[in-house]
């Protein structure tokens, strides 16, 4: 079968997948719709039925829908940003998380929600929003860099290096933010367990907004790039011989997932292993081939968190297990599978 | 660090401790309402509310309350137990289709606050300060927003428990340890048992900084306080009197040497609503006996 | 086709290479050789445009290489380069077929499905196109790439040259024959080849033209005849050599010792 139509085939079954459990996931909840279906409900409200209570329309649009949405919308940019690290760092184990990018991002957020805190009341609640984003985006971006100096010469990646600056920065972060967060009496800056494991609980349509904004910016630029990351595997210079623009593309690379990762840490906390978990699975069906695992890792990272999500809601109703503690559940795994296999090529 | 943190967070969620910031805020603040002033269903997240809506008679028609409100015990086969403030989401406060909902403004998690407040539902939020005067007008307030002004029983009931309050001829200095697990710390100013050791006609043991902070031995020993104070359950979880002594720098304070430890209830000490006079007097009670 | 004048290349204070002149007509296949560290990587690799010199631009069909987009070298120039051990979690033929990326978008088509098919032949790798690359043998891998990068030139285009660096490492007898036998077909339809080689009684053979190099420099260059006298090869090498006449194809053959 053609290439191209195989992977249309894929896109499809995922995406048909991923509205089943959205549905699933709109049916889950504590909240009772007075003998109506959640979906009903969600039906009243798209066809603008005023006999629908205010309560109704409220959990079932703001609290629900919103959340589902915003699974979908986090859970794809990270797995598809962990994708797209993997493919310029040429190793199955670089993923924001453990190269530091959401420590970079949490701390520099932290720092951003702190300064803040003294102009807070200056400023209108959307400019506070973005300067937390932006500066989240920025940490991503500064950590990325560091990174890629210290474990990248001649385009050859040292891994090791790679993992350890993640573990230096994660530190660094962690200390920092812990700090921040001891001394400050902000509310703003939250309890540290939502920096560290994240949640999706306080999604709203305009964070939602954000997010897809950043995700149809980011995906225009990274998703045709498929072709060109798997030249990358042949060493850049044979990239560069079979036309791929090498630095164009690793500046791109870098730029995107510090975006992405940034939004999505500044708005969700940490939410770990996704970006590890999704590109593993995928690499199991369709080997290392970037022209089908970017594009579908898209889909999947949405069905995981979405997933997740769903199971963090309705494990321990009416209370909510954070999201983190469940993708580290699959994603511990999935890393000693990694590195079992990858034995040989480490050492 | 992070146990600590985790811990911390879990304490100041429990006995709902803030630092004044100084400026004095308006009492109530938003209302948008949607039902009718009748309050069927109510929602309290707060101990000392859920004491001062039920001593006002409204007990029946609460119908879910966060993990702090402990008292009346009825409550418990009547309401919901919604979880901590800290973490709690917004649907199960949804599910039990409340009318109105009364917070304090302390550690409420600002998510759950910007939720609470577009869900429509009518909301007041209250400033709570740990004081006499700021309970008999917390009283005041949420009898307010319930549409009740029979609440001077409440506040004289308060001032006739001060009044059997004993003065005790030497202060004795207190420290109250909150203990949980192997997470010690304890309360400096501007906590609510500060506020109630001075009541109670003593004198808080730590003045150097406020809120809560992790214990160590340094400034327990500097403190040398002459009573150790803690909750019911943490004492008993820290294994009782002789574990108490263990505690680091306590054999070398006053209330080491002498085995001055007294507990009492969290709910008791804590919810600052319209027991706050027998929360007083019993802790005067034991603070005489302990410094005879 | 390719001309380029003193060409110098440092590392920090060190010279790779010194005032190097090489000028490349169409359809030559010029070997490089020279002992170790003689710096004929590092030339090949200045050649083919994959680091930057000091000095003014080469001349790639009389247009300066920098003026050239990618895309379109892409399809006038290939390299082949030693290979480190690069994981590849691919199949060979996914492999092959990356050497058609500067020419389809999307989707490989027919015509790229043909080219790399035969190029998998030529270099005998065909059976092995459902393989995972990661569990070739040296040698095997070292075939795949030579099949990849020719199968990047086959197209249409007249004149166009092709690099490699050491590409009989690991192979076999029968193999190293192969792929010079490929090479030198390639160079005979009016294309360019540029190869660095160890053994130079196979560069003797195949050549049109050779560059002994030594410390950088160009020791000698022209006809393999010209260029491999015993004392050139000596000197170069600092190892006494004789030279005679090869007895099958009279090109000079080079004996060590």
């Amino acid at each position: 079968m053609k290439t191209q139509n195989k992977l249309y085939l894929y896109l499809i079954l995922s995406a048909v997948l991923l509205i089943l459990i959205a549905v699933a996931a709109l049916n889950t909840g504590v909240y009772d719709f007075g003998g109506n279906s959640a979906f009903g409900t969600l039906w009243q409200y798209i066809k603008g039925d005023p006999a629908l209570s205010l309560s109704h329309k409220y959990v079932i649009w703001d609290v629900r829908a919103a959340r589902i949405v915003m699974a979908i919308l986090i859970g794809s940019m990270l797995a598809v940003s962990g994708t797209g690290l993997q493919g310029m760092f040429k190793n199955p184990l670089a993923t924001g998380d453990l190269i530091g990018l959401t420590s970079g991002a949490t701390l520099l957020a932290a720092i951003a929600i702190v300064l803040g805190g003294y102009f807070k009341h200056y400023l209108p609640e959307t400019v506070q929003f973005s300067l937390v984003g932006i500066a989240a985006f920025t940490g991503a971006f500064l950590s990325m860099m560091l990174v890629y100096r210290i474990s990248t010469s001649g385009g050859t990646t040292n891994v090791v290096m790679m993992l350890l600056t993640g573990v230096a920065i994660t530190a660094i972060g962690f200390s920092v933010t812990g700090f921040l967060i001891y001394i400050s009496k902000d509310e703003q800056l939250r309890d540290l367990t939502f920096w560290n494991l994240g949640s999706l609980a306080a999604a709203t349509w305009m964070k939602n907004g954000i997010l897809a904004v950043v995700l149809c910016i980011s995906y225009t630029m990274i998703l045709p790039q498929g072709k060109a990351l798997n030249a990358m595997m042949l060493g850049e210079k044979d990239a560069q011989h079979l036309g791929v623009h090498v630095e164009i593309l690793k500046k791109q690379i870098i730029v995107v997932t510090a975006l992405m990762i940034g939004t999505c840490v500044a708005f969700s906390g940490t939410i770990g292993f996704v970006g590890l978990i999704v590109p593993y699975i995928l690499r199991l069906l369709f080997k290392s081939d970037y022209v089908f695992i970017l594009p579908l890792s898209a889909v999947c990272g949405s069905i995981l968190l979405l997933t997740a999500d769903t199971f963090s809601r309705s494990i321990v109703a009416p209370s909510e297990l954070p999201i983190g503690i469940l993708t580290a559940l699959m994603g511990g795994p999935i890393f000693i599978a990694i590195l079992v296999k990858s034995k040989k090529s480490l050492s | 660090m992070k146990k600590f943190i985790l811990a911390a967070s879990v304490l100041v969620a429990v006995y709902s401790c803030k630092k004044e910031e100084g400026t004095a805020k308006e009492n109530t603040t938003e209302s948008v309402s949607e039902s009718p002033k009748s309050n069927n269903k109510i929602v309290t997240l707060n101990g000392g509310i859920t004491e001062i809506v039920s001593a006002l008679g409204y007990e029946k028609e609460i119908v879910g309350t966060d993990v702090t409100s402990t008292y009346p015990e009825s409550l418990k086969a009547t309401a919901k137990d919604l979880g901590h403030v800290r973490s709690m989401t917004i649907e199960p406060i949804m599910a039990v289709s409340p009318t109105l909902i009364l917070a304090s403004d302390k550690d409420i998690n600002p998510e759950l606050m910007g939720k609470i407040k577009s869900s429509g539902i009518k909301t007041e939020i209250f400033k709570q300060e740990f004081t006499v005067d700021g309970t008999k007008k917390l009283i005041a307030d949420v009898a307010k927003a319930l549409g009740n002004t029979d609440y001077q029983k409440l506040n004289d009931k308060i001032d006739a428990d001060l009044k059997q309050i004993q003065p005790i001829s030497k202060k004795p200095k207190v420290l109250f340890i909150y203990a949980r697990g192997n997470m010690l710390m304890v309360a400096g100013k501007n906590t609510p048992m500060a506020s109630l050791i001075q009541l109670a006609g003593g004198e808080n043991a730590v003045n150097d900084f406020e809120d809560f902070k992790p214990l160590t031995p340094e400034a327990v020993v500097k403190a040398n306080p002459d009573v150790l104070f803690f909750f019911t359950t943490g004492l008993q979880g820290a294994g009782g009197n002789e574990g108490a002594l263990k505690m680091p720098g306590v054999a070398q304070t006053n209330a080491g040497k002498n085995k001055k430890i007294i507990a009492m209830d969290g709910g008791l000490v804590s919810a600052f609503g319209p027991r706050l006079g027998e929360a007083a007097v019993a802790l005067n009670k034991l603070l005489v006996e302990n410094t005879k | 086709m390719i001309t380029a004048h003193q060409i110098n290349y440092r590392h920090k204070d060190f010279h790779i290479l010194k005032n190097i002149d090489i000028s490349l007509e169409y359809g030559e296949f010029l070997a490089i050789v020279g002992p170790n560290g003689a710096g004929k990587s590092s030339l090949l690799s200045i050649l083919a445009n994959e680091v930057k010199s000091d000095n003014p631009d080469i001349l790639f069909k009389n247009k300066p290489v920098h003026d050239w987009k990618i895309s379109e070298l892409s399809m006038h120039k290939a390299k082949f380069s030693q290979h480190n051990s690069n994981d590849i979690p691919l199949e060979v033929k996914d492999v092959v077929m990356m050497g058609r990326y500067p020419y389809f978008d999307a989707q490989p088509r027919e015509e790229d499905y043909d080219a790399s098919d035969r190029m998998m032949q030529e270099t005998d790798v065909i059976h092995l196109k459902d393989r995972e690359y990661n569990t070739l043998s040296g040698g095997e891998k070292q075939r795949v790439h030579l099949s990849r990068v020719m199968a990047q030139l086959q197209n249409p285009i007249a004149h166009k040259v092709i690099f490699l660096d050491e590409p009989l490492n690991n192979l076999d007898v029968k193999h190293q024959y192969k792929a010079l036998e490929i090479i030198k077909n390639f160079t005979r339809k009016g294309n360019s080849a540029v190869v660095v080689l160890h053994d130079l009684n196979l560069a003797a053979q195949y050549a049109d033209k050779v560059l002994l190099m030594k410390s950088g420099k160009a020791a000698a260059y022209g006809k393999p005849g010209e260029v491999f006298t015993a004392e050139h090869i000596t000197d170069a090498y600092n190892f006494p050599c004789t030279i005679c006449p090869h007895p099958i194809h009279h090109n000079p053959m080079i004996i060590f010792g």
